[in-house]
This record gives structure tokens, sequence and C-alpha cells, in this order.
């Protein structure tokens, strides 16, 4: 998966994200100044960067004018529509302000990922292989049919994988918003994907929360 | 009808005026006409006596005709000088030149008469036992005169109207000019513009309005200025406010979620938690030093006498069992005498907040000394350490709310940013203020005069 540069001088926050987005797989290098984030763009060539306004030594804003060709994802505590537009005219990608949720930046860091294509497209585990490209997954090598709605609902578990997505929001990101259908549906899907796949030990049920695809 | 106090003054003044000034010509006029009439009147009754005394002498021994044609030749001699005479005997005329219609006065009395155009003047007189004669003068030039003066008086007092009318108009005009300015001035005032100044010169009232209008114009102004910055200074705090609790909140339900939903070992969720904890608590401190700043601010602080040796050596026991004070020398110096007029815990809140900066400045590796000592004839609290130290730019911002000199290393320590902003307000309830010298690379210190 991508390798993505954090600039965060909150530690606990960088953290934060750190966290969640190694949990889904990718690779990160956390930077709590401008000049050592200007300095670690350079040396380690980040695919994105996620890049607060408010920074010491070097601020976002000038910071940003320094990257080129890396797709950069404002976070900050600015609210104000000026900063907004300021950050997205200097050729920030997105625009993301503080408090957000974790699935929220975990959405739009795959958005911007899956414009630049620096997305994965295949994926193996245990004797799985699953190919987002045609949209095939196979068992032992040999292909096992599934449904479009099942093979999003793989593919969206493991984009987020290692952490638990409820049935509402499963039902959001697979099935779209305006789909009024029972979460009944999400289960029926899961038991389908568990069987063909063998997935019984990897999409682990959450006590009142959902599922989870562990890797 | 709405008036200005001009046009008010302006016609007051000019109808008083022109009330006085025609009363005194007509007035004038008839004093004159009266004078006139009464001098005529005497020269008549001298002139009839002339005529008696002529008469009395020429009818010396004349026959009744010869008293006819003496009476005839007065009569034809006194007519050509507009003057009529009327000779009576017993009740009866003899001869008269009094032209028709004209009733003959009294005996002894002076009369007016009028006919037609002409006035006369008429005066009846006995010669002898029985003979009567009234002497009757055309007096209309008097009347004519006097209309004529009475044109004259109008003409003048018409043009005198005129003339007076335009100065008074014209000085009342530039007397009432500033009140007219200040009154412009006014508007633009109350429309907000307090660019615009009342005209000061002249040493009149108006001046002195000016003045005093000007004075009030710049206390508004300062006083809105006041108003306004509060306002901004309150809004900038409000703003930092939510700034300040968007990244603790931030951090928090990240992490909360990061607990309910990953995939994650025990020592992973045990951390989340301490962090979720530790924010909590920062929260909490940021409202309850809100809530003491308002406090002190809005209330009025008791003033009892402050021991300062036990205050400071209370402050360095307290300090030394902090965690951040590993590696850092505490140092109390201090009078036992040592007295000043406060409030103690606030002063021990203002030291320790003022103890703890100077600690966390050291880096683990310092010398904080904290005590009292007197300098012209005050007593000066004072901490210093010999730790990083601000630049001026720094020194400037530091009693502001939120404002930290080392973002990152403030946050990790659990502050709040507002320590120093609280020990400001301390310092302004006391009357004082908090006193900084700092250099970079070689420490700080803070005075408090008392």
């Amino acid at each position: 998966m991508a390798r993505i540069l954090i600039v965060e001088d909150e530690f606990s926050i960088n953290n934060l994200i750190s966290k969640n987005l190694s949990l889904v797989g990718h690779t990160c290098i956390s930077a709590y100044d401008g000049i050592t984030a200007l300095k670690l763009i350079n040396d380690n060539k980040p695919e994105l960067v996620i890049l607060d306004v408010m920074l010491p030594g070097l601020n976002g804003f000038e910071l940003i004018s320094y990257i080129k060709d890396i797709p950069v994802i404002f976070v900050t505590a600015k609210t104000e529509l000026s900063d907004r537009l300021k950050g997205l005219a200097l050729g920030a990608d997105d625009y993301i302000v503080k408090p957000f949720e974790m699935q929220e930046l975990l959405a739009r860091v795959n958005a911007v990922l899956r414009r630049i294509k620096r997305e994965v497209n295949t994926i193996s585990f245990d004797n799985v292989l699953v190919d987002f490209d045609s949209r095939k997954a196979f068992l032992d090598g040999a292909e096992v049919k599934l449904t479009p709605k099942e093979f999003d609902l793989l593919e969206t578990l493991i984009r987020n994988r290692n952490i638990a997505l409820t049935r509402d929001k499963l039902l959001d990101l697979v099935w779209n918003m305006d789909f009024t259908g029972d979460t009944r549906t999400v289960d029926i899907h899961i038991q389908q994907l568990r069987k063909k796949l063998c997935l019984k030990d990897r999409i682990k049920s959450m006590y009142k929360i959902g599922y989870r695809f562990e890797l | 009808m709405k008036m200005k106090v001009f046009e008010k003054t302006y016609v007051i003044a000019l109808s008083l005026f022109l009330i006085f000034i025609n009363l005194c010509i007509i007035f004038l006029c008839v004093l004159t006409f009266n004078r006139n009439v009464e001098s005529t009147q005497n020269a008549c009754i001298s002139e009839i006596s002339a005529v008696k005394n002529a008469y009395k002498s020429d009818m010396q021994g004349l026959d009744k005709d010869g008293l006819y044609l003496l009476q005839v030749s007065y009569g034809s001699f006194y007519s050509e000088k507009g003057i009529f005479l009327c000779f009576e005997e017993n009740g009866k005329a003899t001869l008269s030149t009094v032209p028709e219609g004209i009733a003959l006065p009294a005996l002894d009395t002076v009369s007016a008469e009028k006919q037609g155009e002409k006035h006369y003047m008429l005066i009846k007189q006995s010669i002898d036992n029985t003979l009567t004669l009234t002497y009757v003068k055309d007096v209309s030039y008097l009347y004519n005169e006097f209309t004529t003066l009475a044109f004259w008086y109008i003409g003048a007092s018409a043009i005198t109207t005129l003339v007076l009318a335009a100065l008074l108009y014209l000085s009342l005009r530039n007397l009432y000019s500033p009140l007219e300015k200040l009154s412009s001035v006014t508007r633009s005032i109350s429309g907000g513009d307090f660019s615009v100044r009342a005209d000061e010169r002249g040493n009149d009232e108006f001046g002195g309005l000016a003045k005093d209008f000007n004075l009030m114009s710049d206390k508004i102004r300062e006083q809105i200025k006041a108003l306004e910055d509060t306002a901004v200074q309150k809004q900038r705090m409000l703003d930092d406010l939510a700034h300040e609790m968007r990244t603790p909140l931030t951090g928090i339900h990240g992490y909360a979620e990061y607990i309910k939903t990953a995939n994650i070992s025990d020592k992973e969720r045990i951390d989340a938690t301490e962090y979720i904890m530790k924010e909590a608590m920062r929260l909490k401190s940021i409202s309850e030093i809100l809530l003491d700043t308002a406090f002190i601010r809005e209330n009025k602080i008791e003033i009892n006498d402050v021991p300062l040796y036990t205050v400071l050596t209370e402050t360095k026991k307290r300090m030394e069992a902090l965690p951040i004070s590993v590696g850092v020398k505490i140092v109390c110096n201090a009078d036992k005498s040592a007295v000043v007029q406060g409030n103690k815990i606030l002063i021990e809140l203002l030291l320790s907040n003022l103890t703890e900066n100077a600690i966390k400045a050291c880096n683990g590796n310092g010398r904080v000394e904290i005590g009292v000592r007197q300098e012209n004839d005050s007593a000066i609290l004072y901490v210093k350490d010999n730790g990083v130290g601000m630049t001026k730019e720094q020194l400037e911002h530091v009693t502001e709310p939120f404002y930290r000199t080392d973002k990152a290393r403030s946050r990790l320590l659990g502050g709040t940013g507002l320590g120093l902003a609280l020990c400001d307000t301390i310092a302004k309830a006391h009357g004082t203020e908090l006193c900084f010298t700092s250099t970079v690379g070689e420490g700080t210190e803070v005075k408090v005069k008392f």
C-alpha cells in the first residue's frame, strides 16, 4: 500500500493518524514540524502527505509550495471557509477539519490514492487472492464467483482492514446512502463471503459493533 | 412653524427695533407739528394785537362811512397776505373777508377750521365795547409741511429698515454660524464619523462649546475604541478557545473510536485510554482556569497580610515533588519577615504557575530561584531560571491566553497555555503587573512588585 507522511505537531494526533493508517496497511512516517517534514519529503519520497496548517518552523501553507507531484490532504483545526479555499487553491487534494472521524480520513486517503492510481490492485492472504482491477477473487488458484455486491463488500472490508465497521457503515459504503434495506442484508452477504472464500477466521463479528476484517 | 434660533433672534430684534424707531419718528413728527401750531398761534395773537392797535389809532375821528372804508381797506390789505378779517358791531358783521362757510369762534378763543384742502386758524377779540375783530389765518402751509415731513420720515424709515434688516441678517448669521457648523458636526458624529472636528476659534461661548464638544467627541471615540478592542479580544479568546478544544476533542474522539473498532493489543488499548484521560484532564483544567480568571476579574479579592516566607517555602516543597522537577534545583531566597498585602491563595497560585513555567523552561537540567527582595521601599516577588529564555517577540505575547512559546512541549507536559494569563489577572487584581526580563539561552526572570 502507500507510503504516507504525516505532518502534525500534536504528538497524540500524529500518532493516532499513523496508527489508523498502519492498521489498513499503509506505511507511515511522522514529522512534527515543517522543516523536518521538508527533509523527509525529499529523502523518503512519500506517496501522500497529510499536512497540518499550524506548524512550527514552516506552516502548512508555506510547506505545500515545496511539495511537487505529491498529493496533499490538509488536516487542520481552522474551520474558516477562506482557509479551506486557500488550502485547496494552493494545490491540496483534500481538506479535512478537526475534529474528524478516522473513517472519514481513511476514506479520503483511499479516494486520493485511487485518483493517483496508487491503490494496491491485488492482495493475497492465506490461500486467497483478490484482484481489485478485474474484480475477481481466487481460492487456491481457482476463481470463486462473487456477486458485485459481495465483491464490493469484500473490497470495503479489506481496504478498512483491522477496523470494525458497523452494519450501517457497510450499508453506506457498499449499498450507498439511499439504500433503505435491512442490516440483515449485510449479515447475509457476510455469511456468503465467509462460506465462499473460507473467511470465517478473517471476518470477525464484533459484539454490538459490526464486522472486522483482520489481517 | 419651526424657526431656528437665528431666525427668531432676527425677527424679534428687527421688529422691536422697527416698532421703537417708528414710534419715535411719529412722536417727533407730532411734537414738531404741535410746536409749529403753537408758535403760529402766538404769531397770530401778536398779529391780531397789532391789527387791533393799528385800527384803534386809525379809527380816531372817523364817522360811520369812514370806519366802513377803513374796515374795507384793512380787509383788502390783509386778504393779500392770506389773512381774513371780520369786523362785527354788536354781534352783526359790518365787514367780512372770511371765506364763506367758516364758523366764527367765541370771543377771546382760538380755534381751527378746515374747509376743503385749506386749514384756518381763527381768533376773535374785541376792539372796544361794541366792536369785535375776528382774525382768520390760512395755516395750510403748516399741514403741508407736516405731510411733507411725514413723507420724508416714512421714506427714511423705510430705507433704514431695509439697510438695518440686511445688516442685522448678515451680522446675526455671522454670529450664529458656529452654532450651525456645530450642529452639522453633531450630525456627522451621530452618523458615526468621528474624524470631523468642531471649529474652536473664537473666545465666546461658541468657542468654549466647540472645545467642550471636541473633548466629548474624543472621549466617546476613546470609549468606543476601548469597547471595540475588548470585543475583538473576547472574540479572539473565544476563537482560540474553540481551537484549543478542537485538538483534544479530535484526540479523544479518535482514540475512543480506535479502541472501539481497531484490532489492537491490550497495551495499545491502555495507551489510548490514558491519552483520553490525559486530554480530558487538560480540558478540565482549561475550564477551571477560565472560571478562576473570570472569578478573579469579576470579584473584589480579599486583601490580608501575606507572609511571603511561608508561601515561598511551601511552593518550593510542592514543586520539588513534581515529576517535571527532576534534575532542576529549586532555591528559595526569602526573609522570614517579608510580608505583603494581598490574597494568600491567589499569590500561592501565581507563584506556583510562575515556578512551574520556570521549571519547564529548564528542560530537566537547571536552577530555579524563587524569592523576595526589597527595591525602593517595595517588595519584589521574583522567579528566576537559567532555562531556554524567550525572544522579545515571544515576551510580547506571553500573557495572552493560549499563547505557548513551545506548543508541542507544552501539550506534552499537559499545559493549558493559560497559566500566565491567569498570573497576569492575579497581578492586576493586586494592582500590579508581571515584569519579564529574558535572554534566549540564558534564562528568564519574572518580577511582581507589591
